[in-house]
């Protein structure tokens, strides 16, 4: 009998065990699904979203003309790149621009495509805030939160309504789907903005990166800082298209809190911005 | 005989867990070109070592923005961030899909070849650019400056010593 208590013990050990291992796994699982990068998108997906982005750049470079200044636009790339290189869609082959105007902004377009604003490098006091800007654009282009934005799904390209389908067909349809698309994208870029969700994660990714890469992390809130305070009509550019900037600092200020991120050796690179960024 | 049973169901029971068990320990990709394997879950610890693009790892631990990780003999913390379920893809381009011909780049205008080397056929652009709206030529010119790596490395390494 009492071999047959321990036996039956043994068993309600076991059950006790799997109920404790598959809620654990399943929690673990759900971890997971909200945190990690689903990666559910293919190489034609890919392919088709940088079609995108390159329609999209042209369309910002019909808006803004590119400023021709070879040494700051490598100063700029070198800075972006360093950041892209550390991020999670090293699939992609990022390209850096200068857009000549006064506005303070920066853009992005899907499959990396990276602007900022030669008014807001001129509100930029070092390397370090530089980065930041781009950090923040870089993870607009990780996220796909165009892609996502618009609607469109892209599990797979055989899939009906993705990415590769929508845009990689011909005649038309196909056609007039391009452009609905392209006209859409640049509407979110320079009226309506992403959603508030999006750029509070493009923030925080951002920061991220920064710490990632050893620039300082507090730079964007700093930056965003300075954007709030400068009122002129240039700086509206970006409230325009960004949630408000107190919202953003207040985020970011929990987000350094969580990670003790206001401790620590960081680089701002001071000096080199200042050798490589000068309109005087 | 009650005892046997029971211990053949119990055997049973142990092999219906195995997948549930084998669940919990899951391999990820580093999708970043380096990722650091830190000390602690925490930006400023200490680098066990340098961990590159593609490789294996296996989580033991899961936090909100950081995981334990077994990588070869080592056990450390990296930021999810830096990871992904699947192995990450290589670079991927249009060139290959969209040849141009070398005559034709010779006929074409420098601006209209740019464009269509880098993967938006004539017939993109000329669906798009009924108003003049979009500016090619500046595309190209921004897609032409390829920097290597390498110097992105040593521009780092200067900058911010790391």
């Amino acid at each position: 009998m009492y071999r047959h208590f321990m036996a039956i013990g043994f068993i309600a050990m076991l059950m006790a065990y799997a109920t404790h291992s598959w809620a654990e796994a399943d929690s673990k699982f759900r971890q997971r699904v909200h945190q990690q990068s689903q990666q559910d998108y293919g190489e034609n997906d890919i392919k088709a979203e940088i079609r995108l982005g390159k329609a999209i750049s042209a369309k910002i470079f019909g808006k803004y003309p590119r400023l021709d200044d070879q040494e700051l636009t490598r100063y700029v790339t070198l800075v972006g790149m360093s950041l892209a290189l550390h991020g999670n869609r090293t699939e992609l082959e990022y390209h850096f621009a200068v857009l000549d105007t006064d506005h303070v902004n920066a853009y992005s377009a899907p499959g990396g495509y990276i602007f900022v604003t030669k008014g807001a490098l001129e509100l930029m006091k070092d390397e370090a805030e530089l980065a930041a800007v781009l950090a923040h654009e870089i993870a607009h282009v990780t996220e796909r939160h165009i892609v996502k934005e618009l609607g469109i799904r892209s599990k797979d390209a055989s899939t009906t309504g993705s990415i590769g389908q929508l845009l990689g067909g011909a005649g038309g349809s196909a056609n007039i789907a391009f452009s609905q698309v392209v006209e859409k994208a640049t509407q979110i870029l320079f009226e309506a903005g992403f959603h508030r969700q999006d750029e509070l994660d493009a923030d925080r990714i951002g920061t991220l990166l920064l710490a990632t890469v050893g620039y300082d992390p507090l730079s964007l809130q700093r930056y965003l800082k300075k954007v709030h305070a400068h009122k002129d009509e240039y700086a509206q550019s970006i409230n325009t298209t960004h949630p408000p900037s107190q919202q953003r600092v207040e985020k970011l200020a929990q987000l350094i809190q969580d990670e003790k991120l206001n401790s620590g050796e960081y680089s701002v690179a001071q000096l080199r911005f200042a050798e490589r960024v000068n309109f005087n | 005989m009650l005892l046997k049973g029971l211990g053949i169901l119990g055997i049973w029971l142990l092999l219906a867990l195995l997948p549930v068990i084998t669940q919990a320990s899951e391999t990820l990709y580093v999708q970043s070109v380096k990722a650091k394997l830190l000390s602690s879950p925490s930006f400023q610890a200490d680098t066990i070592e340098v961990i590159s693009k593609g490789a294996a790892i296996e989580v033991v631990e899961s936090q909100q923005r950081w995981i334990k990780v077994n990588y070869q003999d080592k056990s450390g913390w990296i930021n999810k961030l830096l990871v992904a379920s699947k192995p990450p893809l290589n670079k991927v381009t249009l060139l290959e899909d969209q040849p141009v011909s070398q005559d034709a780049r010779r006929r074409a205008s420098s601006v209209a070849t740019s464009a269509a080397a880098r993967g938006l056929s004539a017939e993109d652009r000329a669906r798009l650019n009924i108003k003049n709206e979009f500016d090619y030529a500046a595309l190209s010119q921004m897609e032409s400056l390829m920097i290597e790596e390498s110097e992105v490395w040593e521009f780092l390494n200067e900058g911010i010593g790391k």
